[in-house]
């Protein structure tokens, strides 16, 4: 959530002031050391907002991905080493002043040096995208909602499960191990989605040429620079946090196994 | 980079992942059996190390990261900036895309900045200082639960306290963190970006600063994610199962005891 003024800041701290004070009264060790480990409110409140987040993630995304499908343009977040501005602020400053006012900008702040700049992260909205685009950018979007969903509704399972008073049920266990194979496979696969509508898009939009007299870098105008921008924008990214998040819910997954155990054992015993 | 290419890359990603997930399947059902098969115990210990090797790095990248933030003279950021896009002057043809690019935005820009104040440094190094935290209490969470499993001692105790503690510090880092960061690069972005005054000459085909490249403005947008919330319920939610199950084994040990006094 992005805030741009004062008082939207104000606002989003108000309202994330008032689910802190919610949570801490109904979780607060203290409480939760009592004997009523089960009392339910804490758990009716985490399933909502489990069912909140299901519901949510499941609608952007199925809203996202109609939207992709039919809109007229796609936007596109793109990454990478691109417009490098260090160069074209020295070439300004080399050239004639104007009226005596400084070329270069004055900081406002005296003491500071900007060394290097570069921007970085884009949002390009595109007119005419490739099919492939979007079906790279369709399947990104409900590979993520997947993952949100999936986790989502494995809390809600175990919330539910609590308020049944017997969280060590093999359905539970089952929805543990599906979510962490979902997890992995969206993760990797939303990661891999969006690095293929990004190679598809930049192939389609950069196949420009540059005017032979800006192919110089450090033009006075910085055309070569705004043309740098998506010349180079697709750069291949990787995060392995699906890899481990799904082998930490693995583990999960055998931690209830041995509470099934457990509650047989038990059960037979009695 | 071409298409082809990149098909070929996506697709190459996908078999291995639906690779990785027909091995792995049977090896994760089988936990279903009454004792923890081989493959689980080696899965288990892997999880383990990995997450060993994970707190180590973290902790010790943390603590570089902070003492960079606060010491080193010239820092790379990523600052937000007032959203611009590039523009071509009017007169340069460009032939060849065959998408139009309508509209864009870049919000945000790398960089190498020298001479922020402490307060600012301050912020960072204790947006670092959280984030290291988190990772490592879920790093060690991850090992005493593996640890637990592969010692058949699951429900202990410490477990379920561990893992309510977990929840407590990604509730108050998560958010601290992102308060500290957001608010460590609105000042810094001030600092940098602010500018008193822009000139240029005559011949340049500007209108406004805004339209020069390489002149960026300052931004003070603030992004805060409520997900600190849901992660911390649903750990405590956890923590909860791991009390049930410290308790049914107790049950389990009384009851042992008592058919093993009547036998």
């Amino acid at each position: 959530m992005v805030f741009e003024s004062p008082v939207a800041l104000i606002a989003a701290g108000v309202a994330l002031a008032a689910v802190i004070t919610v949570v801490l009264l109904a979780f607060w060790p203290g409480r939760y050391d009592r004997a009523r480990i089960l009392n339910g409110n804490r758990y009716r409140i985490t399933r909502l907002f489990a069912f909140i987040t299901a519901a949510g993630a499941g609608l952007v995304g199925v809203v996202d991905a109609w939207q992709i499908a039919i809109a007229e343009t796609v936007r596109v977040p793109l990454r990478g080493p691109g417009l490098s501005i260090a160069s074209e602020l020295n070439d300004l400053s080399a050239s004639p002043t104007n009226g005596g006012a400084p070329l270069h900008p004055e900081p406002a702040t005296g003491s500071i040096v900007i060394v290097g700049i570069q921007a970085d992260v884009g949002v390009a909205e595109f007119l005419g995208a490739d099919p492939a685009v979007r079906f790279w950018l369709i399947l990104q979007v409900l590979l993520t909602a997947a993952l949100i969903v999936t986790i989502a509704v494995a809390v809600a399972r175990v919330c539910t499960a609590l308020l049944s008073g017997e969280p060590f049920q093999k359905p539970v266990t089952t929805w543990m191990r599906v979510s962490a194979w979902v997890f992995l496979g969206a993760g990797l696969g939303a990661q891999a989605a969006l690095a293929g509508a990004r190679a598809v898009v930049v192939d389609q939009v950069t196949q420009r040429p540059l005017p032979a007299e800006f192919q110089e870098p450090g033009d006075p105008w910085g055309i070569a620079g705004a043309l740098r921008f998506v010349t180079n924008s697709w750069v291949p990214e990787f995060n392995p946090w699906p890899i481990g998040v799904c082998l930490a819910r693995l583990a999960l997954s055998a931690v209830f196994n041995a509470g099934t155990r457990l509650r047989r054992d038990v059960d037979g015993l009695v | 980079m071409d298409t082809v290419l990149a098909y070929l890359v996506g697709g190459a990603v996908m078999v291995l992942v639906a690779i990785a997930g027909v091995t792995f399947w049977r090896a994760s059902q089988t936990a279903w059996v009454e004792e923890v098969p081989g493959i689980e115990n080696t899965r288990l210990r892997w999880t383990r190390n990995i997450a060993s090797l994970i707190a180590g790095i973290w902790t010790l990248g943390g603590l570089f990261q902070v003492g960079k933030f606060l010491w080193m003279p010239m820092l790379d950021l990523v600052l937000p900036v007032r959203p611009f896009w590039p523009q071509v002057p009017e007169g340069v043809n460009v032939e060849g895309p065959t998408a139009q690019i309508v509209s864009g935005r870049i919000r945000e820009v790398s960089v190498d900045v020298e001479g922020l104040t402490f307060g600012v440094r301050a912020l960072l190094a204790g947006e670092a200082l959280l984030q290291c935290a988190i990772v490592v209490v879920i790093a060690v969470a991850v090992v005493r639960i593996c640890s637990a499993l592969l010692t058949e001692r699951t429900f202990e105790e410490r477990s379920a306290r561990w893992i309510r503690a977990t929840a407590w510090v990604i509730l108050g880092a998560g958010l601290g963190m992102q308060v500290l960061g957001e608010a460590g690069r609105v000042g810094a972005s001030a600092e940098a970006l602010r500018m008193n005054q822009v000139g240029w000459s005559g011949d340049l085909p500007y209108d406004d600063p805004s339209e020069i490249p390489g002149i960026f403005a300052e931004s003070a947008d603030f992004t805060i994610n409520y997900w600190p919330v849901g992660v911390c319920l649903a750990l405590l939610a956890l923590g909860t199962v791991f009390r049930y199950g410290a308790r049914l084994r107790n049950a389990n040990r009384s009851l042992r005891r008592d058919v093993d006094g009547l036998v």
